[in-house]
């Protein structure tokens, strides 16, 4: 494989794993109150692979979100990436902290009833590049994929909706990434839909939750721009089953992302499947 | 002395009566509040967490079905409108009234 090819299949694969960043249920118009904190830690494993090129990734993943005011919430998320990339007969790996997303959310609209709500928030931040990009090892320098960074501030800005009631809710969001970094942009759409399983019926002591969910994830990226070379968009669609466990305090969440659907330039990788297991908690 | 020793006895277990019958006299009541928004146990914990600040309140749990937050409290204490109405709309929330129910629940 010469420079060129890799270099082009690095940044396609780096598109790839960048597709797969979309959190379950934490794109929502929840509302998150004056002066509350909430953490969410998440573990992610993830695999991708074409033909000749395979590649993992296991992340830590942490946010915090503090409600500035009954409209505004501040959110703080930072990953620590380990990925390893198999690439013929050699292994190239890169550890380290991701870039860091900071954004504020506004609850632009709110409709309360009994048991039930609907909320729009639309918010706006910037991935900080306090994630390294330009790491290299004895085969040169890294793939963007294996890098922990992107080097630049890349703003983004998306617009969510919330309708839940005491038995199910429903969250979608459309997201707009600016990519100054060799890829070109990302939008994406994702839905969630979760369903209370446990208790079947509440009694005035329910106090836990068990939820069943389902989400959908469709994202595109626009072209590469790597070298002057166009490689076309991609787009894939993910659906993501999970379990929801939910008490006062926490929330523990498993799912298991996997694409149905990919349209992907020639030579990217393809997804195979994202894990993840989480806990939120409010304090 | 063995004079001495009853007396100290029978001081002692007249205060115990008498705290025993101090607390007894603390009633505590229930009085629950109508809020509309409230979907899951995770979304109400920080509206808990207020109200459980408020003097006189000494529990605090939720029905969601019925959209109310149950707070038991010391009998004289008074939950103000105003404060609740701005209490749950900090919490995003949206407080409809409240009822004061005879005793709390155990």
């Amino acid at each position: 494989m010469n420079l060129y090819r890799a270099l082009i299949l690095c940044a396609l694969l780096s598109i790839g794993i960048q597709a797969n960043a979309a959190p379950i249920t934490t794109s929502s118009a929840t509302p998150i109150a004056k002066g509350q904190f909430i953490a969410r830690t998440e573990v992610i494993r993830q695999h991708a692979d074409t033909e000749s090129i395979e590649f993992f990734r296991d992340s830590a993943a942490a946010t915090l979100i503090y409600g500035i005011s009954r409209k505004w919430a501040a959110f703080v998320t930072n990953t620590y990436k380990q990925g390893r990339l198999n690439d013929q007969n050699r292994v190239r790996r890169n550890q380290g902290f991701s870039d860091t997303n900071v954004f504020a959310r506004y609850t632009a609209y709110q409709s309360n009833h009994l048991g039930k709500t609907l909320r729009i928030a639309p918010y706006l931040g910037t991935q900080i590049p306090t994630g390294r990009e330009n790491v290299s090892d004895e085969f040169g320098r890294l793939p963007v994929g294996l890098q922990t960074g992107h080097g630049a501030y890349n703003p983004f800005a998306g617009i969510t909706l919330t309708y839940a009631t005491i038995d199910w809710r429903f969250d979608t969001q459309l997201r707009y990434q600016s990519n100054n970094f060799e890829i070109d942009d990302e939008w994406r759409f994702d839905s969630s839909l979760q369903y209370r399983v446990l208790p079947k019926v509440l009694t005035g002591d329910s106090n836990a939750f068990v939820n069943a969910v389902l989400e959908f994830n469709y994202i595109n990226h626009g072209r590469d721009q790597m070298s002057g070379r166009n490689t076309g968009n991609s787009s894939t669609l993910f659906i993501a089953p999970g379990l929801q466990y939910i008490q006062s305090n926490f929330i523990a969440e498993a799912s298991l992302q996997v694409p149905v659907n990919t349209e992907l330039a020639p030579g990217m990788l393809e997804q195979e499947y994202i894990a993840r297991v989480g806990v939120r908690f409010n304090f | 002395m063995k004079a001495t020793t009853f007396m100290k006895k029978t001081i002692f277990f007249a205060f115990a009566m008498l705290l025993l019958f101090a607390n007894a006299t603390v009633f505590a009541k229930q009085i629950n509040l109508q809020v509309d928004g409230v979907t899951c146990p995770f979304c109400v914990a920080s509206s808990k967490k207020q109200l459980k600040k408020i003097d006189g309140v000494t529990s605090v749990d939720s029905d969601l079905e019925n959209g109310l937050i149950k707070v038991c409290a010391a009998d004289d204490t008074s939950l103000d409108d105003d404060m609740l109405k701005q209490l749950f709309l900090d919490q995003g929330f949206v407080y409809r009234g409240q009822e004061s129910v005879a005793d709390c629940e155990a």
